[in-house]
């Protein structure tokens, strides 16, 4: 059986084929890179939003409107921090939103969620503490959040960070190193709770 | 309580990661408040780094990529079957023109048969039309011929014999049933074809 194609107005057959044959180019690119870059969009977002299911969500999201838009990007080694911006935004955004405040609150508030750790893990791991940790970084200007979160993520160096969001080394460190004293400050009230534990 | 003093270095020591340098360090060895307060901020960014490992390294779904390529599959799936462009409007423009054809088509029949029938019934075959009982609204019935018989019989002031009005039939043809409905198009297109404007 012949098979056929769908033409849009003004597009020939061949136009068609080569458009298809560019749609198959361009998607097997971006799942080469969904891999390494689904977790990155998705812990971005958790780390905003504090709810697995927000999560989940927004980085699908992301991970969708960063594929509609892949042919548009220049230089598709830049696609790491762009998703991430993507990833970021879409989670602000919902952050806002409120919608789903009362059911993430609830949620987070599970002991579940926490994996098991040891000596200041264990401390910090504990949810009291982390519940304060986690409002505090909130309160956290936008640019002094995204860079915390992407430091603590395992496998990424300053020059990574860095190179992700298009900025120098040292303006990286000097950034992590106010957000650090921030969220000190934030949480020294709740010191006590470290000590007790 | 710490030295007021050394309180400030003390913090940024801690949040720096640093081990205490010079004046701090002798400082430390000699003051057992302040190095339990150094002990205490060093604890404290302890926890905090720990707190954002856990937020920053969330285990991922194992949902998130499946569904995500779900829904790129969805994203990406224009493959219907159809033919190209021209063919697809000529087509509907055939499609169209026949059901118009074959709708008049029906009509025609409908509506001069029960005429033709009338007409034969009250219109004696054979009317003698003068001057003063000619007839305006017989006129358009009769055949060009005969009005131009009718006139000059009229300006020699002479009895007309008129045609049978009623005798306008349409001519019928028997066809196969299986090709009725194109016989009947074609019908219509060269009536339409020869039609006056």
């Amino acid at each position: 059986m012949q098979e056929l194609v769908l033409v849009q107005p003004g597009r020939t057959v061949g136009d068609e084929l080569a458009h298809e044959a560019a749609l198959a180019d361009t998607r097997r690119e971006f799942e080469e890179r969904l891999a390494e870059c689904g977790p990155l969009a998705y812990r971005v977002a958790r780390g905003v939003l504090r709810n697995t299911a927000d999560a989940e969500d927004v980085a699908q999201e992301a991970l969708l409107r960063a594929y509609r838009r892949f042919d548009r990007l220049r230089d598709h080694n830049r696609f790491r921090a762009w998703l991430v911006r993507i990833a970021f935004r879409l989670a602000l955004d919902r952050l806002r939103s409120g919608k789903r405040r009362e059911l993430r609150d609830t949620l987070w508030s599970q002991p579940e969620h926490h994996p098991p750790a040891a000596n200041a893990e264990d401390v910090a791991a504990s949810n009291e503490f982390q519940a304060h940790l986690d409002r505090a970084l909130a309160e956290l200007p936008e640019k002094l959040r995204l860079i915390l979160l992407l430091a603590a993520m395992e496998g990424h160096t300053i020059d990574e960070i860095a190179a992700t969001l298009g900025i120098s080394t040292g303006t990286v460190k000097s950034r992590i190193f106010y957000a650090r004293r921030q969220l000190a400050e934030k949480l020294r009230c709740h010191a006590k709770l470290i000590k007790t534990r | 309580m710490p030295c007021k003093t050394y309180k400030n270095a003390l913090i940024e020591t801690a949040a720096s990661g640093a081990e205490p340098q010079g004046d701090l360090r002798a400082h430390l060895a000699g003051c057992a408040d302040c190095r339990a307060a150094f002990e205490q901020e060093r604890s404290l960014f302890a926890s905090i780094d720990a707190g954002l490992h856990v937020t920053a390294n969330a285990e991922v779904p194992a949902s998130l990529l499946p569904r995500l390529r779900a829904r790129l599959g969805e994203e990406s799936a224009p493959r219907r079957i159809w033919a190209s462009n021209w063919l697809v409007l000529a087509s509907a423009a055939v499609m169209v023109v026949a059901i118009f054809a074959a709708r008049a088509v029906w009509r025609t029949n409908v509506i001069q048969q029960p005429v033709v029938k009338e007409v034969k019934a009250t219109v004696p075959p054979h009317v003698t039309v003068t001057p003063q009982n000619h007839d305006p609204a017989v006129e358009p019935l009769v055949k060009k011929d005969d009005v131009s018989k009718h006139r000059l019989a009229i300006a020699n002031n002479q009895p007309v014999h008129e045609t049978p009005v009623g005798r306008k039939t349409m001519p019928e043809v028997l066809v196969p049933h299986d090709s009725g409905v194109f016989t009947s198009i074609l019908c219509f297109w060269l009536r339409s074809l020869t039609r006056p404007f």
